[in-house]
């Protein structure tokens, strides 16, 4: 009995260790099944029911290769099993029932008896599909991240060469502008906005008696041991600013030297980086303008004296001081005293044009009357006048113009220009009217004739140096052509203004005014 | 009978003139350079002298301020006949007391003298 129940206790122990052992399996999530020693499923677990769709009559008795999709290497991982005893972790291609493609990874180990011999083998199959595509995932990502880096590359490598192209280039339009600043005949200094010299021109060297190297950055009022360049800085008033103005500075080292200084920004893309000091050297200006006065003065002095000589023999013939001679004789030294004095006048507008030139036109400034100066003209031309029985008149206001601070000589010519014009351009029989009339700012004197006018298209051109209307030549051809261009000078070195109106055949009339004060 | 003195290089210019001023009734004197001119103002003390400025020896501004140095020299009037009158002459000759200056080309030598004329009138008042 005793045995009886010993074994009854067996066997029950035995049953409820198998309903444990199918129980445990059951919920094991982890597929699991067991193969004969020649590969044939014996069982399997719930979860290799759900994972492969197969029922176990589906399955059980089956070789364990048909639930692999390269049978083959089924049966080797198989066969690998049995001959180590363990493998772990190999991937293989489940089929399932619906003939789908499930990656798993396959761990085998096989059984022993009691004696140690084989008696079938453990199969654990895990699903990895999810790692599967996370890994495939991830070697998109990679791939992906890899062909992002490598396209990061290629524009960073691509950026660099655009950089270093550019950086060439630059260095290629410093090297050109710098060229073009060494070849200019201006002398330049540059400087940076810290206001420190940059650059120095060859021209601007030479000029300055020092090498670009030796003030390279330095600030120019911190330079002492070049005369020149302190002259310059003075010049400057000692800053370096950008006015507009312009300097003129002298360089008496090593030969004396003229030159016209201004400053300028340097400007590159609209941003202002610094300034430019210009020295334009005008010393062969400055020596043509000196033997320009001095040529006009010889040629004053050279030129009048024999033209006095002549005409002073000739008046004195004239007026009979050496003794008298028949009317015919004084008809012609008349004629030949008037060709010398066309002469004499064509020197004097040469020299006022010179003069005009030189800025110098305006000399004796005083107090004047304009009244006065006309009159004194309209007497000296009378008799031009009446040669062609022509109408002088003169309108002076009621109560006399204010006397006004002039060059009276030079406003005599203007006067004489004037009027002389009013007669010359105009029909015997005609009319000129002199005017003044004048308000508390300015005075105003008018001209006024009915002779032949300017014609339209060359009003423009009349003040003008050596121009002469196209009528005026045929009517009159005597005349510089400077007189207009002399007249207007005086009018505007006084502050004063001439305009005038005209009618081609009917007259002109010229206007000046000159301001009181 | 007032004296005057012609300093003028130009001949025909300075014979005209003497003609002229002598036909007007002054006593007239002639040199034709500054040395010469100084030696006869020295000599004779003129009462005006016309003086030309450019000149081979001497010119008029050495004369004129050879003269100034002199007290009694000094005061006696100058005009001057002469063609160059570039402002900067102007201005000299006035420092050095010149009382006219005019530009032969633009006178006659009756415009000359009625400058002479003005001048004595001028001393007279």
């Amino acid at each position: 009995m005793k045995e009886n129940n010993t074994l009854k206790n067996h066997q029950n122990d035995l049953e409820n260790l198998e309903r444990y052992i199918e129980e445990f399996s059951i919920f094991l999530p982890l597929p699991i099944c067991t193969a004969s020693p020649l590969g044939i499923v014996i069982d399997a677990n719930q979860a290799i029911r759900d994972l492969t769709g197969y029922s176990d009559s589906e399955f059980i008795g089956e070789d364990i290769e048909f639930l692999f999709k390269d049978k083959k290497l089924a049966k080797s991982f198989f066969d690998q099993i049995i001959k180590n005893g363990l493998i772990k972790n190999q991937e293989l291609i489940l089929v399932d029932k619906y003939k789908k493609d499930i990656p798993i990874s396959a761990s085998g180990a096989t059984r022993k008896d009691v004696e140690g011999n084989i008696v079938g083998c453990f199969l654990a199959i895990s699903d990895i599909t999810e790692i599967k595509k996370f890994q495939e995932n991830l070697e998109e990502k990679v791939e992906e991240r890899t062909y992002e880096l490598e396209t990061a590359k290629k524009a960073l490598t691509n950026m660099l060469e655009d950089a270093e192209e550019s950086r060439k280039r630059i260095e290629e339009e410093e090297n050109k502008t710098r060229a073009t600043l060494v070849s200019l005949t201006d002398g330049l200094i540059v400087f940076d906005k810290n206001k420190r010299i940059t650059l120095v021109n060859p021209q601007a060297e030479s000029v300055l008696g020092l090498k670009e190297n030796q003030v390279l950055n330095r600030e120019i009022s911190t330079i002492s041991e070049f005369p020149n360049l302190i002259e310059l800085y003075r010049i400057l008033g000692k800053k370096i600013e950008w006015t507009g103005q312009r300097y003129e500075l002298i360089f008496k080292k090593p030969i004396t030297r003229y030159s016209q200084v201004s400053i300028a920004p340097v400007v590159v893309d609209k941003e202002t980086i610094g300034l430019m000091v210009i020295m334009h050297d005008i010393t062969r200006e400055r020596e043509i303008e000196r033997l320009k006065t001095e040529f006009v003065s010889i040629a004053a002095h050279q030129l009048r004296t024999p033209l006095s000589a002549i005409k002073w023999t000739l008046k004195m013939l004239i007026d009979g001081d050496i003794g008298s001679l028949t009317p015919e004789q004084i008809e012609f030294l008349m004629k030949g005293y008037q060709s010398n004095e066309r002469m004499i006048i064509l020197i004097n507008d040469l020299l006022n044009v010179a003069r005009i030139e030189e800025g110098k036109i305006i000399y004796d400034l005083l107090y004047s009357s304009l009244e006065k100066i006309i009159e004194e003209i309209i007497d000296r031309l009378l008799p031009v006048a009446k040669n062609k029985n022509i109408k002088l008149i003169f309108n002076k206001p009621q109560k006399p113009s204010p006397k006004i601070k002039i060059d009276k000589e030079k406003i005599g010519i203007v006067v004489q220009n004037l009027i002389d014009n009013a007669i010359r351009f105009n029909e015997v029989n005609g009319v000129v009217t002199v005017s003044i009339n004048y308000d508390k700012i300015n005075i105003e004197v008018t001209v006024e004739d009915d002779g032949i006018g300017i014609p339209k298209e060359q009003q423009k051109r009349i003040f003008s140096k050596f121009f002469r209307a196209d009528n005026a030549l045929k009517f009159e051809t005597e005349g510089t052509g400077l007189g207009l261009f002399i007249t207007k000078n005086i009018i505007e070195a006084h502050k004063g203004k001439i305009s005038f109106k005209t009618k081609k055949g009917k007259g002109t009339i010229f206007k000046f005014t000159l301001p009181i004060k | 009978m007032k004296k005057l003195i012609i300093i003028e290089d130009e001949e025909t210019l300075l014979n005209l003139l003497e003609k002229k001023l002598n036909q007007e009734g002054y006593e007239v004197d002639i040199a034709r350079d500054g040395k010469e001119g100084l030696e006869k103002i020295r000599r004779n003390k003129p009462d005006l002298i016309l003086l030309d400025i450019v000149m081979s020896k001497m010119g008029g501004f050495e004369v004129m301020e050879t003269l100034r140095k002199d007290e009694e020299l000094k005061k006696i009037p100058i005009i001057i006949i002469s063609n160059s009158g570039q402002p900067v002459e102007l201005d000299r000759a006035k420092e050095l007391g010149v009382v006219d200056w005019l530009i032969k080309t633009d006178f006659d030598p009756q415009e000359v003298v009625d400058k002479v004329k003005k001048q004595f009138n001028k001393e007279l008042q």
